[in-house]
């Protein structure tokens, strides 16, 4: 997990720089809140506020039987 | 800028279909296509053809008759500005989940065969790593690539045939009689949650050179995927029979790890290991092509190739978070994820044409 943050949090920043210089806004404003959903979605899983994975949840939400 | 105009050929996607859905189809198969099927099961994918077939009709009138460069476009001109974003992002969600059940099986599979005792993060990282510069350069060298793999890959096939024949037991695979006609019929709605692949592809379509020129490789994509599907078929089922291949997760794998070469050569299965990790890497990285993509319509961007970093990222994540283990995953795709996919990849084309007919658009 360490070694993937460093290289997400490398390219990030490259990409980042790359798109101020390119004075894209819209791409910019997009990559972030993609980033942000990504950085959130490492929180939940991280952080364990998960106590099922994805396909218990399903499975409990339809009441499919293993 | 360069990167968004690079341009593949309808043969080189057909060949990335084909060569994507290798993966899958050794899971699909054998396993939830012959568990209805039984021993009739190297029927599914001849039969599969009819219907394969109207779905490049459909595909095929959508892009001649709106004139439209991909997929995306003509969902919205059919089905509104509103229902057709909706109908993307559908599409953007799905691929993604797409990717991270990819991205797990396929370190799932490493962790289950050779490298047991191995972390799965370490080959997810590896394989999203790979993906991460294939997407984010251009789309002819990962069209070129695949060319010169398919070679290898028929290659392999063939040798695979030459050593696997011979095992054929023929009671697995007879007889055939008029009481398997229906379960081969119900057979082929799994086996379509695969096929449905060539829908997604087509989100590329204005990354294809000559579209037009679709029908004169659909021959060759029939052949190449029947052949392709039987030859799984029976070295799966034609060896171990369809109730062992219903108990087996690695079935395909299972028979490379027997092959002996003249008693001498043994270990035969790190070779197949080599050429398989391929086409998971193949459909890995073509939907994530297509996913940027997606995600550049949908935002109406005019780059997209930064947006890769954080979709790698939600992927890594997810891939977790998707299943605990191999039991758990492949009962998420027997029950709902494969269904999903027809949804989404044979009967979402099919309203957007008749649709279109009532509309006059197509």
């Amino acid at each position: 997990m360490l070694l993937f943050s460093a290289f997400f949090i490398c390219f990030t920043v490259i990409d980042i720089i790359t798109l101020i210089k390119r004075k894209d806004r819209k791409n910019l404003m997009v990559f972030i809140g993609l980033s942000l959903v990504a950085i959130a979605f490492a929180i939940f899983y991280y952080s364990d506020m998960h106590r099922d994975s994805l396909v218990e949840v399903i499975f409990k939400l339809f009441n499919i039987e293993e | 800028m360069d990167n968004e105009n690079s341009k593949i050929s309808i043969r080189q996607l057909f060949i990335i279909f084909v060569i994507s859905i290798a993966s899958p189809l050794t899971r699909v198969l054998p396993k939830y296509c012959g568990e209805i099927a039984k021993q009739a099961t190297w029927l599914t994918p001849i039969l599969a053809i009819i219907p394969f077939m109207l779905l490049i009709y459909v595909l095929n009138n959508l892009f001649t008759k709106t004139k439209l460069g991909s997929l995306e476009d003509i969902y919205i001109k059919i089905f509104g500005k509103i229902i057709g974003k909706t109908v993307l992002f559908m599409h953007i969600i799905w691929i993604i989940t797409m990717i991270a059940l990819y991205v797990r099986y396929f370190a799932d599979r490493l962790t289950s065969s050779i490298f047991i005792f191995s972390p799965m993060q370490f080959f997810m990282i590896t394989i999203l790593l790979m993906t991460y510069l294939v997407v984010r350069n251009k789309i002819e060298y990962f069209g070129r690539f695949m060319e010169l793999y398919n070679k290898i890959f028929l290659i392999f096939l063939i040798i695979s045939i030459f050593v696997g024949l011979s095992d054929v037991k023929l009671p697995n695979i007879l007889p055939i009689t008029t009481y398997d006609i229906g379960p081969v019929f119900i057979s082929i709605v799994p086996l379509f949650g695969i096929l449905g692949y060539i829908t997604f592809m087509f989100f590329l379509g204005d990354k294809v050179a000559n579209k037009d020129k679709l029908k004169n490789y659909t021959k060759q994509l029939y052949l190449s995927m029947t052949f392709l599907s039987v030859v799984i078929v029976m070295i799966t089922i034609g060896i171990f029979g369809y109730k062992l291949t219903g108990n087996l997760n690695l079935s395909f794998f299972i028979f490379f790890k027997d092959i002996e070469i003249l008693s001498i050569i043994e270990r035969v299965e790190s070779i197949f290991l080599c050429v398989w990790i391929v086409t998971d890497f193949a459909i890995i990285s073509i939907f994530m092509f297509i996913v940027v993509k997606l995600i550049k319509k949908f935002f109406n961007l005019n780059t997209s190739k930064e947006l890769v970093t954080p979709v790698i990222f939600i992927v890594y994540v997810y891939a977790q978070y998707i299943a605990s283990n191999l039991f758990e995953l492949s009962m998420l795709s027997k029950n709902i994820f494969l269904y999903i996919n027809v949804g989404l990849g044979c009967i979402i084309p099919i309203s957007a044409f008749i649709i279109g007919k009532i509309r006059k658009i197509v």
